[in-house]
């Protein structure tokens, strides 16, 4: 299903991607394949889209509580071009600097795309943390108020990005945990 | 992006000062120096702005290719040489498939069995290069015979009991006996006297297992320190507060939905207990003076009768490692040979029972409780094996006892005629293959089993029993443990490092399987970040205590008087003056002689001092001068909001009070604009913030602050 033309990719567009992004060799020719194997066969790979749906659908994004934003926020137009892939995947990956990490968390946990983390966003992002079932209403109210206590340091009752940067400066974890290896290969 | 600039400047015809933000953004991406990928845009806009920086039609000179060249090439160096000492990308896809299925927490166990293999191999690499190849090439000639020497001991040594000859075989290969005259142990390097001109092997041999350790040391320490939150002590808080849990909890790389679930019962747990560790903490702080001793009180009530678990622990094994080395010829040998090893592992795994039941005893907070008992598991572990170099030390050098054999060769030359440190070698052997032998048993013999019985039998025990946890802590004591005695033998034993080598090459897969087949994961949440740094530091206490003897007895403890290269010094580090005297001319012989003098280490320890003291008081200044700009930045705000509501006094109509948004920010912000989607453009409606008049909303919301990612 699906052309695997490997290598339709040319010398020098792979080295015009390595160069642009964080990404190794292998791993943007493995993105390759993956994304031919996904979009209409036929198409040239610069010119085909998958749908959000389709990246949703990947191994790396099936179980992410996040990865509806994570599509929102990489994508243009609703669709997700080759390249788009790419950038996606240099963000998260291994090798990627810790500021472009932070700006795109930041994008994602922005739910109403305000360009701050207020309470309504933080509500929905401990929802999207926690089974179903293990949630009260005092303990959404009780994170979400310790959250903005620690962290809101002008009082605005919102996270602007400074204010998240300076958060996360605090978390030794997220350089580990925001990064996705493998993209379905 | 240069058709959203477009469509941005036709949607506002009224603001040119819109615009011209854009090109004062654009110049600013072009001029600055950061790395195009580096910048939070999509790649098309990327590519734009790599070309503008560096237009494909001027022609570059052969100078700035080649400088582009060279820059390519040394970025493709360092990620290489990155991922070497990463591990070469071993078992690269085995990391993630544990990572995928399990979390970053326990993934980050096996990252770390992969980062002991490394220091093995570069201790092994060390060792052969420096004193096997050359030993082996140059071929010095051996030194003459023994000379005899008349003992006065009590009694005579028995000669060994006839056992069957297979048997006879394999055990000696299992208590090291059959590499008696090998290189595995001291007792098979042999060379002539120190001469002035070839390659001193005696030096190689003393200097390179402390090389190993300094380097072992040195490289833990970076890895420690690179683990370590930028920021972590300026503020004042310890832990990791809540606010970076929420948005760091998640592991992105989970791809199982089982592993999914249980992630989320796990992040669940932990907001709980952080929760109800705020309140107790308040609680705490409200105590009053009596209730507070009476705490106190009941924390010393526990903690000492673990220490004294731990004290009748470690002299349980004094009294075993004693009884062994008593009873060494005689013919129960089979047990006694591996009874300290036994003894050790038996306090290691009843210790940790006995301390999480005495610690569930007190009602104390889930995360003191985890803590203490880890604490306690590691002085025992760390304890144990100190006690069992000292208790070797007793045996055979005589150490803190007066015994007539020790005082005219300065060991125990009755018990020990041959050689004292093939004696030790063997010990340390025989522990570290028992560690493994112990861990293939446990997971084939207990956790396999115990998977079957429970799998296939229905009952109230066996669901009660269920299957084994993984759990990340014991697994890495063990490690340690393992690597300590390792580095315990380095001087006795100097090929232990390939052993060890190979032993944790199996034991990968041998967890691995344990994890995947027979274990369900622990609902109790061990974060990767602390874990990482917990297991560095449990290394490094093990490095120090392997430290202390070793320096101990090249220092001071004179060496077998007939096998292994320094028989005939005082002690081993007398090579080092030797040698000085022998090869430097009398300048670098001074030279070398202020160096170890006092009047060049007081000197040394005072700057030492003196820089300490400077960092210090930097990172107090820094720490001031946080509090300090914390609370401008709060004035400022207030100061913001002050304005604004001065502001909407003033406007007579509500609807110019749009207009005079867009160009509000052009004064305050200067964090870059976003071209991409998912992010306001300058235009966009916000959602109505709960302070000012609702006509301000939308201007409020596009104050950005200065951040700090410029750089």
């Amino acid at each position: 299903m699906g052309q695997c033309l490997r290598y339709q990719m040319h010398w020098e567009d792979l080295e015009e991607y390595q160069a642009l992004t964080f990404l190794t060799r292998n791993e943007i020719l493995c993105i390759h394949d993956t994304f031919l194997k996904l979009c209409p066969p036929g198409k040239y790979y610069k010119e085909a889209t998958l749908t959000m749906d389709q990246v949703s659908s990947l191994p790396a994004l099936r179980v992410n509580p996040f990865r509806d934003r994570i599509c929102r926020v990489f994508s243009h137009n609703d669709v997700f071009s080759f390249e788009d892939v790419l950038g996606m995947a240099s963000v998260f990956s291994e090798q990627a600097c810790p500021s472009l990490k932070i700006e795109y968390a930041f994008r994602i946990y922005d739910f109403n795309e305000n360009g701050f983390i207020d309470e309504e966003d933080l509500q929905r992002i401990i929802l999207r943390l926690l089974n179903s079932d293990d949630v009260s209403e005092d303990l959404l109210t009780d994170l979400t108020s310790h959250v903005l206590n620690e962290s809101d340091l002008d009082n605005d009752n919102m996270l602007s990005f400074s204010e998240f940067e300076h958060a996360m400066a605090k978390a030794p974890d997220f350089m580990n945990s925001f990064r996705i290896h493998l993209w379905g290969c | 992006m240069l058709r959203q600039w477009s469509v941005q400047s036709g949607q506002a015809p009224g603001e040119p000062a819109g615009e011209e933000l854009w090109e004062q953004e654009m110049e600013r991406l072009c001029s600055s120096r950061v790395p195009v990928r580096t910048l939070p845009y999509a790649m098309a806009d990327r590519r734009i702005l790599r070309q503008l920086r560096e237009p494909e039609g001027v022609k570059t000179s052969c100078w700035q290719r080649w400088q582009r060249r060279q820059q390519t090439a040394g970025r493709r160096l360092g990620e290489a040489a990155q991922r070497l000492a990463q591990g070469f990308g071993l078992w690269e896809g085995a990391l993630y498939e544990i990572g995928g299925l399990f979390g970053t927490g326990i993934q980050s166990y096996f990252t770390f069995l992969r980062f002991l293999l490394l220091l093995n191999l570069l201790t092994l690499l060390l060792t052969s290069s420096f004193v096997l190849l050359p030993l082996v090439w140059l071929r010095p000639p051996d030194p003459g015979p023994a000379l005899n020497f008349t003992l006065q001991c009590p009694g005579g040594t028995q000669p060994q009991t006839g056992v069957p000859s297979f048997q006879s075989q394999l055990w000696s290969v299992l208590t090291g006996r059959a590499f008696n005259n090998t290189y595995l142990f001291y007792g098979g390097y042999r060379v002539g006297p120190e001469s002035s001109s070839t390659y001193s092997i005696r030096l190689a041999y003393l200097l390179s297992p402390l090389a190993c350790l300094l380097l072992c040391f040195c490289g833990i320490l970076w890895r420690m320190v690179k683990g370590l939150p930028q920021k972590l002590f300026l503020g004042q808080d310890y832990r990791s507060p809540l606010s970076a849990k929420v948005f760091s909890s998640w592991d992105f790389c989970i791809r199982g939905q089982e592993a999914a679930t249980i992630k989320k019962h796990e992040i669940s747990n932990e907001f709980k207990v952080e929760l109800e560790e705020g309140h107790r903490f308040l609680l705490v702080q409200q105590q009053t003076r009596s209730q507070r001793a009476c705490h106190l009180l009941t924390c010393l009530r526990v903690n000492i009768l673990i220490g004294l678990l731990v004290v009748g622990g470690i002299s349980a094994i004094f009294w075993a490692t004693k009884f062994s080395q008593d009873n060494k010829e005689k013919p129960l040998f089979v047990l006694l040979q591996y009874l300290p090893s036994g003894v050790i592992s038996l306090v290691n795994f009843l210790g940790p029972l006995m301390f999480v039941f005495l610690v569930q005893l007190e009602n104390y907070p889930p995360n003191t409780e985890v803590n203490l008992t880890l604490v306690w598991c590691v002085v025992l572990k760390l304890a144990s094996l100190g006690m069992f170099s000292i208790s070797l030390g007793q045996t055979v050098l005589c150490i803190g006892r007066n015994k007539t054999s020790c005082e005219s060769y300065g060991y125990n030359a009755c018990d020990y005629q041959v050689c004292w440190e093939n004696s030790v070698g063997e010990e340390l052997y025989k522990l570290s293959i028992f560690n493994f032998l112990l861990t293939v048993a446990f997971a084939y013999l207990v956790s396999l089993p115990r998977r079957l019985l429970v799998e296939r039998l229905s009952g109230r025990f066996w669901t009660w029993l269920d299957r084994e946890e993984f759990l990340v802590p014991k697994n890495v004591l063990d490690i340690v443990a393992g690597q300590t005695v390792t580095w315990m033998g380095l001087f006795y034993c100097p090929l232990l490092p390939l052993l060890n080598s190979v032993f944790i090459f199996f034991t990968f897969y041998i967890k691995k399987y344990t994890l995947l087949r027979n274990s369900k994961a622990s609902p109790r949440r061990f974060r990767a970040s602390s874990s990482t740094f917990f297991f560095q530091l449990v290394l490094i206490l093990g490095l120090l205590l392997a430290t202390v003897p070793l320096g101990y007895v090249v220092s001071s403890i004179h060496s077998s008087w007939d096998c292994g290269l320094f028989a005939n010094y005082s002690a081993p580090w007398q090579v080092v003056p030797e040698l000085v005297a022998l090869r430097l001319p009398p300048s670098g012989q001074r030279a070398v002689y202020y160096l170890g003098s006092h009047a060049f280490r007081f000197p040394l320890l005072i700057l030492l001092s003196l820089v300490l003291t400077v960092c210090i008081s930097q990172s107090q200044a820094n720490a001031r001068a946080i509090q300090g700009l914390r609370k401008q930045l709060k004035w400022q705000v207030q100061e913001k909001w002050h304005l604004v509501e001065d502001l909407s006094r003033l406007l007579p109509e509500p609807g110019l009070g749009d207009s005079l948004g867009p160009e509000s920010p052009h004064s305050r912000s200067s964090r870059p604009r976003s071209f991409c989607p998912g992010f306001p453009c300058p235009g966009s409606p916000g959602p109505r913030a709960p302070r000012p008049g609702p006509l301000l909303a939308d201007a409020a919301c596009r104050f950005r602050f200065p951040s700090s990612t410029d750089q």
